[in-house]
């Protein structure tokens, strides 16, 4: 077994991670614009902005997840929801660094 | 001290939501090669005790144990690893999923699960490439169960499976729960079709009042008073709670 859930879970985990953290950088962009603050720090926002970022993406994947029964057949198959939010904080946070790599 | 009798026994379990208090001091235990019923009203907490003995919920007080082995903090994905598999009251499969991807799921993390012969068993080529969303309610019981037969768990918690099905349904899927634990597995069910369940049986409890009574045997179920008064009802018929019953 794996560190990571088996392929259509985990392609429809990052999947659904990809969607929501973009979703909140756009909110993120949209109210820096409002507020004035200049490129790219309007795009990357501050740390604790990726921070809170990630928490929400995961928090929301994860109750989707439930809300779905995919926690609970992944913890049949001994993938604990605990072992879940690590993979979608790990591709968040992985995104953020890109994003920061990007724009630098 | 944990008693060897049982491969997964849970003791002393109280558990309340907000104000409203479901358990008080319940119990389960299940029995390698048998299946263990627990029935009760509706609200009675049977639900709530086999997610906590799965590790599917945190129990406010009481002890779990597993295989000998006391666990603090019982969870799900641990006690999976362990043996265990839960099938809840809407079942164990995905919507956005087709059946074949659950199975294929089940075998990429368990190499000795036996799919294709769970496939055979159940009669599901025709449904492999549905997604879950498109089976009826009897055909997702079929896809859990047919998910536990590959798996061949030590401990299989199978939360009212007969709910909604057609008797003939019942009758199928209460044998496979009987073929499992005559592979030796230890079945823990739920319901309130009891004439089926009495007759699939080895051990029944009775969940009530926020507490669990281990009657024993279907037929020692059948001649507690009180659990035939208040639970079973004056129109009910042993005789039609099949021959296991009384063959015992």
């Amino acid at each position: 077994m794996g560190f990571l859930p088996p392929r259509p879970f985990l392609h429809t985990l990052l999947l659904r991670v990809a969607v929501v953290w973009a979703f909140l950088h756009g909110v993120l962009l949209a109210g820096s614009r409002v507020t004035g603050v200049p490129f790219p720090r309007s795009v990357t926002g501050s740390a604790s902005a990726a921070v809170w970022v990630t928490v929400a993406t995961v928090l929301v994947v994860c109750l989707e997840m439930r809300r779905n029964g995919e926690l609970i057949f992944l913890a049949n198959l001994g993938y604990s929801s605990r072992r879940i939010a690590a993979v979608a904080a790990a591709q968040c946070l992985l995104f953020d660094f890109g994003l920061r790599l990007t724009l630098a | 001290m944990p008693d060897e009798r049982y491969v997964l026994w849970a003791e002393g379990i109280g558990k309340s939501f907000g104000s409203v208090t479901v358990l008080k001091s319940a119990g389960l235990w299940a029995t390698a090669g048998q299946v263990t019923t627990l029935l009760g009203r509706n609200g009675s907490g049977k639900t709530t005790l086999m997610r906590i003995a799965a590790g599917d919920l945190k129990a406010d007080y009481g002890t779990v144990c597993l295989r000998g082995e006391v666990r603090e903090r019982p969870r799900l994905a641990d006690a999976a690893r362990d043996g265990v598999m839960y099938l809840p009251q809407d079942q164990l499969v995905v919507g956005r999923y087709r059946v074949r991807e659950h199975l294929a799921a089940l075998g990429s993390v368990f190499e000795d699960a036996r799919v294709d012969e769970a496939i055979h068993v159940m009669a599901l080529e025709p449904l492999l490439d549905q997604r879950a969303y498109s089976l009826s309610r009897g055909e997702r019981v079929r896809v859990s169960l047919a998910l536990a037969a590959a798996r061949r768990p030590r401990v299989l918690l199978v939360d009212e499976p007969l709910v909604g099905l057609a008797p003939s349904e019942q009758e199928r899927l209460a044998d496979l729960l009987r073929t499992l634990a005559s592979q030796g597995t230890a079945v823990v069910t739920s319901g309130h079709d009891a004439r089926v369940l009495l007759s699939v049986s080895d051990a029944i409890l009775w969940s009530v009042a926020g507490t669990t009574h281990h009657l024993g045997s279907p037929a020692e179920a059948l001649r507690h008073t009180q659990f035939r008064r208040e639970y079973l009802g004056p129109g009910f018929s042993p005789q039609n709670a099949q021959t296991r019953a009384a063959v015992q």
